[in-house]
């Protein structure tokens, strides 16, 4: 019976875990994101971007020490590589750095996504 | 290097704790949904090992959610049948008053070779022996002998020998059993008496059985080869 017990309250650690690890990313997914279309649009009015760009490596800087625990190493590599790219890019004013802010913006989602359980993430 | 190495030696942990939640059972007799884990559990445990990218969540979160399910399921098989029967079948007679059922063979795929394989390993050699024989969930065969194949017994021979516990370790290597002192209803008293009895000291003995009080054997270190 202890050993049901234990096997109960490991399985509702792991499956509370998992929401909550989902939700978090999801949440920090959602910061990115905004924080990316915030770029977007200052890139658009021709403003200054290096603040947001800043506040989006912080993010991500912050975003990806966590997401290093459920995620594989080679794909949180592959968007800080691509971050940190950004801030060149802001101040030289470059026509690139929407692009480069789609590229995270796309990766960050696809790693956010990665952790759902739909279809697709399971098959 | 060194992450591979604590990496190993976390995960190592980690399966100790699996096994010992899955429990002794695990370890002889494997019912098919335990075959299953320890098999998934192995190749789990290795890849976080061998591939530092991949993060150690990824071993221990399947290790313990496949162990925790196995403790469940298993549960559950003792509570309700149909579990039961649906995560690990349910035995199969495949020798019934000594005729062997071809269909049941047919079932599990038994050759006659795999059947007489079963047998000898019985210490059954001849078929005509065998009264019963049955598949068990395990995948062994259970063999039940005619009457006329079966080594006299007690009962057969009218004999009433006395029931009696076989004897439990006292002293193993120099260091005294109190639980098997307390098992036999015995205490240091006497087994100081029986040991200097023997003319040595508890450290100087190797190997000491008691059954009671006076049926004993006592293996001294000066015994060894």
């Amino acid at each position: 019976m202890k050993r049901l017990y234990l096997s109960i309250f490991l399985l509702a650690l792991l499956t509370a875990g998992s929401i909550f690890s989902a939700a978090y990313i999801g949440r920090e997914n959602d910061r990115l994101q905004e924080l990316c279309a915030d770029i977007r649009e200052e890139v658009l009015r021709g403003e200054d971007t290096s603040e947001e760009v800043e506040a989006l490596c912080d993010e991500w800087e912050r975003h990806c020490k966590i997401m290093a625990f459920i995620e594989n190493a080679a794909n949180i590599s592959a968007v800080t590589a691509e971050v940190a790219r950004l801030p060149a890019l802001s101040q030289t004013n470059s026509p690139d750095l929407i692009q480069q802010v789609d590229a995270v913006s796309a990766q960050c989602a696809l790693l956010a996504e990665r952790q759902y359980p739909h279809i697709r993430s399971v098959l | 290097m060194i992450i591979v190495m604590i990496r190993a030696l976390v995960l190592y942990c980690a399966v100790i704790a699996a096994v010992r939640l899955m429990g002794k059972r695990q370890i002889g007799e494997l019912q098919p949904a335990e075959l299953v884990v320890t098999i998934l559990l192995s190749n789990i445990a290795t890849l976080p090992v061998e591939d530092i990218s991949i993060p150690m969540t990824m071993g221990l979160v399947p290790i313990f959610t496949l162990v925790s399910i196995d403790v469940i399921v298993s549960c559950l098989s003792l509570r309700f049948r149909g579990v039961r029967r649906a995560v690990s079948g349910s035995a199969k007679l495949i020798i019934s008053n000594g005729e062997v059922d071809r269909r049941a063979m047919r079932e599990l795929r038994f050759t006659t070779d795999d059947l007489m394989a079963a047998l000898r390993s019985q210490q059954v050699f001849d078929i005509k022996d065998v009264q019963f024989a049955v598949a068990e969930t395990t995948g062994t065969i259970s063999v039940c002998p005619k009457k006329s194949a079966q080594p006299p017994t007690a009962a057969d021979l009218g004999l009433s020998p006395e029931e009696s516990d076989p004897p439990v370790m006292v002293i193993s290597d120099g260091k005294v059993s109190a639980a098997a002192l307390r098992y036999l209803g015995l205490d240091e008293k006497w087994l100081t008496k029986i040991v200097k009895a023997q003319g040595c000291q508890v450290s100087d003995v190797f190997i000491m059985t008691a059954a009671d009080a006076s049926d004993y054997t006592v293996i001294k270190r000066g015994d060894m080869k």
